[in-house]
């Protein structure tokens, strides 16, 4: 099946620059950029059958085509321009103002806004330059920024904007036919993001220490995502600006040098820290209506509504008071706060955020002469995790053993030894009799905190100097033993790898050089 | 300052000039799209998506295999497999589990194939009327009136799978959307009640009856009508749109979806007694005619059962055309892992072969093939669909002249049944034994059975007189609520 595929872009750039230094003290550069590109792709493909000889594959060659086969082809081009201005003023080398703003334009998008603007501004003053810390023996460098932009994104095909049709490759007696390719949805905008950051970077005591720490509040407009719909439209969703979220947060990142010392022993210590709050502003009428579907919908698995004043990752399930140790049945409370024995889709509420309230990574280096160990360490904190594989495993059984996955093999011993069995019997899951489907309660929601040692490396460099005296022709030589994922720490027991093999490396490793 | 201010806005204004030229060049035409504006600018355009329609409807998710030989049949256990194999949709599908996952997805398929072909008769209907000035030769009227007639027998079928049998539908309960514009609206892709839907289609039916009152097929014969060429240079010269008639949801497939809807509303709570107009519209299509006084469907022959065609395209009220109907049926039939074969001795009884040794459709292994393969052993193949064992009919029937045939001997018209029996040269025994309505009912369940192999139009039948038990292959005893299909979810969770 031989593939011709024709392949053909242009880009076009002009740009424009201004560097004057004024009075020695003033520096500015401007610029200005201005380019357009085109990118087209084709391909065609034939399929034929009855190759006199193996090794003749040449088009030419075959026999006929296969039958009720036919060539086929995909076609892509797209069009873009874009125009940069960007203005940089620099005052004594100590205060800087950036300017910058954009205008892009591209035929993917939709026929109404096919071009947007987006600008940014920023501010920086260097402290360490000034009088007062410029003698300061302890400071290398200290800097303080502030910056405020806008930027868009538009990840949606041309189609989800407009209606197109497509041609079946099918025909009908002698006839073509053609078909809707998706909703369209004019309305359809890019959805922008404004950030505003503030920022600290400082490097102290002779660069053994180095920290960063930023403050961000990003408010995304206009946020694009699928919406779904009854499938009586012929389609399973459109695409559709839904709404506003904000992120708020801060990321710190810190890296000490606590020895330093090139021929002895060298040993350091950094780690970032990350945390993050989501925020649903504001969102449509079309998904305030897919909320409302989504909560009557019943399952073992919890919803994701998205509620104004929430997080997008708000777990909504029913609470849950546990296991009633009389009776062996869940005792759920309802919306409005009173007991009641049967779960009821409209009873969920937010149960905890699956996000982390803060997480990173940690890492440290040791290095003795040619030794380094280089160890890595992830963590994450107060994340709330809804127990699939414990609700899977261990109520949600099958009785039969028809089922895809034929369940019966395949159980947690606590299906057995942990369920309810007797009055009075304190557990943690229902009634062992009792086959139905165990719904998202808030009995599965638990708050995780976990840490990692993600990877671990030992190198060992042969000196350049052993080198040649023992291994004449080698120019460098390097042994390294590499292990990822090498033990988890968590506050919750859950399988993992059930969906998807989990797997962990150990290697060793030979690098040389001749 | 002020020379700086200046500069500033020549940029400005640069770039604004700059790139509202570039919005022209940022226009481009994909080459395997074409746009909703440029697709409604011209007649084509119109033809392309209305035939758009029908290759969905001829797909495997559909008519192509789904909802002919699939679902229908497999629910009425007119399939099984051989001896020691399984296959999970069968056993799904004949043990009445919708909710296992394979039952579940070709649900889903089924039901998004159904309204994805509205979508695009909706949306061609949104456009037609501002652009009517298009259209030649009386287009207009026949596009139209094909997509509002084929939308209304659209939704019949939709219906007719997802409804319980006939004494469970109450009129005021939701029974499915009826889905007339392109909309992203929920609210208007809601279930509606039974009144609604149904009100709906006979509406649109009769719309579409009074818009293809000038067909091409009342004017010519269905022979000249399937040749293109043979009217050229004639004085019959027509337009190319106006050909193959019974692929096309044409004047008499709107009569014959008349008379199945009233065969489907007779005997619903608060409707009552409507045989009377179910045998009306059959009879139009029974004794449709051409200018010359003949016949415009005849009842198949020996000569094509001989042939092969024992689905007789001469009986085709409305079929649809399957340019890929070999490579699909020739897979799902010529298989000895078939999930689709059925016993010999069970088919002797189901055809009473004994009774009718010269059965046009069953003798001489014309409809089942008897086989023996190697390491394998006795094995029927279905041949139906396939005139030989490499190529297929591309046209499946939807409707066909027998079934009009069959709805007049249910709705006072027993006598008819002579012609049927003759036609397919079964035993002249059975001619005095329609003596009331059981007896009726009891000779039609074995008729649809022989007719429909495969066609699907006996789970119908079944749920349409309220049968709780099955008495072929084996006999099987079920609750009425064993015939129902769930909504899929996909549909169901926007329901409150």
């Amino acid at each position: 099946m031989p593939t011709v595929r024709g392949n053909f872009s242009y880009e076009g750039d002009i740009t424009l620059n201004y560097n004057k230094t004024f009075a020695e003290r003033h520096q500015l550069y401007t610029g200005l950029s201005f380019s357009a590109g085109d990118s087209q792709s084709e391909t065609y493909s034939i399929t034929a059958v009855g190759f006199s000889a193996i090794n003749m594959a040449n088009l030419g060659m075959a026999g006929a085509y296969p039958p009720d086969g036919k060539p086929s082809s995909t076609e892509a081009r797209s069009r873009r321009v874009g125009s940069i201005l960007n203005i940089n003023y620099t005052f004594d080398s100590r205060y800087f103002a950036d300017l910058s703003g954009k205008m892009e334009g591209s035929s993917k998008f939709g026929a109404n806004k096919r071009t947007a603007p987006f600008w940014s501004v920023g501010l920086g003053w260097n402290l360490h330059n000034e009088s007062f810390i410029k003698n300061n023996k302890a400071i290398d460098n200290l800097r303080l920024r502030a910056s405020y932009g806008t930027s868009g994104s538009q990840n949606f095909s041309s189609y989800q904007a407009l209606t197109t049709y497509r041609y079946f490759s099918q025909g009908y007696e002698f006839w073509n036919g053609s078909y809707m390719i998706a909703l369209g949805n004019s309305d359809l905008t890019w959805q922008t993001t404004k950030q505003v950051n503030l920022g600290l970077e400082t490097t102290l005591f002779n660069r053994r220490v180095n920290i960063k720490v930023d403050f961000y509040n990003k408010l995304t407009e206009s946020l694009l995502a699928d919406i779904n719909l009854p499938t009586a439209a012929g389609y399973e969703s459109y695409k559709a600006n839904i709404g506003e979220v904000r992120n708020r947060g801060v990321e710190m990142s810190a890296n000490f040098f606590l020895l330093r010392d090139p021929k002895g022993l060298t040993w350091s210590v950094g780690g970032n820290l990350i945390h993050n709050r989501n925020e649903i502003l504001k969102i449509s009428n079309a998904l305030e209506f897919l909320n409302d579907e989504l909560m009557t919908a019943t399952g073992s698995n919890p919803s994701f509504l998205y509620k104004e004043g929430e997080s997008m990752n708000t777990i909504y399930v029913v609470k849950s008071l546990g296991i009633d140790p009389a009776t062996g049945n869940e005792i759920f409370l309802n919306k409005d706060g009173v007991r009641v024995d049967t779960w009821n889709a409209e009873d969920k509420v937010a149960c905890g955020v699956d996000d982390p309230n803060v997480w990173g990574n940690l890492r440290t280096m040791l290095r003795w002469k040619n030794l380094t160990l280089n160890a890595s360490f992830s963590y994450s904190l107060g994340r709330d995790i809804y127990n699939q594989t414990l609700v899977d495993k261990v109520e949600n059984i099958s009785t039969t053993r028809s089922g895809v996955n034929n369940p019966w093999n395949n159980l947690d011993r606590r299906a057995l030894y942990d369920r309810w069995q007797n009055p009075g019997d304190n557990t943690y899951f229902k009634r062992i009799t009792d086959f139905s489907t165990t719904y998202a309660s808030s009995r599965f929601v638990m708050e995780e905190s976990e840490l990692r040692l993600s990877s671990l490396n030992l190198a060992y460099e042969f000196s350049p100097e052993w080198l040649r005296k023992h291994l004449k022709f080698m120019e460098y030589l390097t042994v390294s033993c590499y292990a990822d994922d090498v033990f988890h720490l968590s506050t919750i027991k859950r399988e993992r790898g059930t969906t998807y093999p989990f797997a962990r490396n150990f290697s060793v490793s030979i690098a040389t050089r001749f | 300052m002020n020379i700086m201010k200046q500069i500033f806005n020549i940029i400005i204004l640069t770039l604004t000039l700059a790139l509202s030229a570039c919005n022209e060049w940022l226009d481009i035409n994909p080459a395997l799209e074409i746009r909703e504006e440029e697709s409604f600018s011209t007649e084509q355009g119109f033809q392309d998506l209305l035939v758009g329609a029908y290759i969905r409807m001829a797909s495997s998710s559909l008519y192509g295999l789904n909802t002919t030989v699939v679902l229908p049949e497999m629910i009425t256990q007119h399939w099984t497999v051989r001896a020691g194999t399984s296959n999970e949709l069968l056993t799904s599908l004949t043990g009445f589990d919708y909710t296992s996952s394979v039952s579940k997805s070709l649900l889903e398929t089924t039901w998004l194939a159904y309204y994805k072909t509205i979508s695009n008769l909706n949306s061609l209907l949104a456009h037609i009327d501002e652009k009517k000035a298009l259209f030649t030769d009386g287009n207009y009227e026949l596009i139209k009136g094909e997509a509002i007639g084929l939308r209304a027998f659209l939704h019949l079928e939709i219906l007719r799978f997802w409804s319980p049998v006939t004494s469970q539908i109450n009129l005021d309960d939701k029974a499915i959307p009826y889905v007339k514009t392109v909309t992203k609206d929920p609210n208007e892709l809601l279930t509606r009640t039974y009144r609604e839907v149904l009100d709906n289609i006979i509406n649109e039916l009769d719309q579409a009856e009074a818009l293809l009152a000038d067909d091409p097929i009342l004017t010519y014969t269905n022979t000249q009508l399937n040749a293109p060429g043979t009217l050229q240079g004639s004085d019959l010269t027509i337009n190319d749109f106006h050909y193959f008639r019974q692929v096309r949801f044409n004047y008499y497939a709107v009569k014959a979806a008349k008379a199945r809807y009233y065969l489907f509303i007779n005997n619903i709570n608060g409707i009552g007694d409507t045989k009377s107009l179910a045998a009306r519209y059959a009879l139009e299509v029974i004794e449709a005619q051409n200018s010359d006084g003949s016949l415009k469907f005849t009842l198949g022959n020996e000569s094509e059962a001989g042939y092969g065609r024992l689905t007789f395209p001469t009986e085709h009220v409305f079929a649809v055309n399957n340019s890929l109907a070999t490579t699909t049926l020739k897979a799902a039939f010529f298989e000895y892992t078939t999930a689709f074969t059925q016993d010999k001795t069970k088919l002797a009884t189901a055809y009473e072969s004994a009774l009718h040794p010269l059965d046009i459709r069953y003798r001489d292994q014309r409809l089942w093939e008897n086989k023996t393969i190697p390491l394998v052993g006795d094995f029927n193949y279905f041949r139906k669909f396939n005139d030989t064992e490499t190529t297929a009919e591309a046209d499946m029937p939807l409707m066909r002249l027998s079934e009009m045939y069959f709805i007049a001997v249910e709705c006072g018209r027993p006598d008819l049944f002579r012609t049927f029996r003759i036609a397919r040269n079964m035993d002249s025994s059975i001619d005095d034994t329609l003596i009331d309505e059981d007896a009726i009912k009891e000779r039609l369940e074995k008729e649809y059975r022989k007719e429909f192999y495969g066609e699907g139009q006996m789970y119908f039948f079944y749920k349409r007189l309220n049968y709780t038990k099955f008495t072929w292959p084996a006999a099987l005893s079920f609750s009425w609520e064993n015939l129902l299909l769930p909504l899929p979810d996909s549909q169901l969770l926007f329901e409150i």
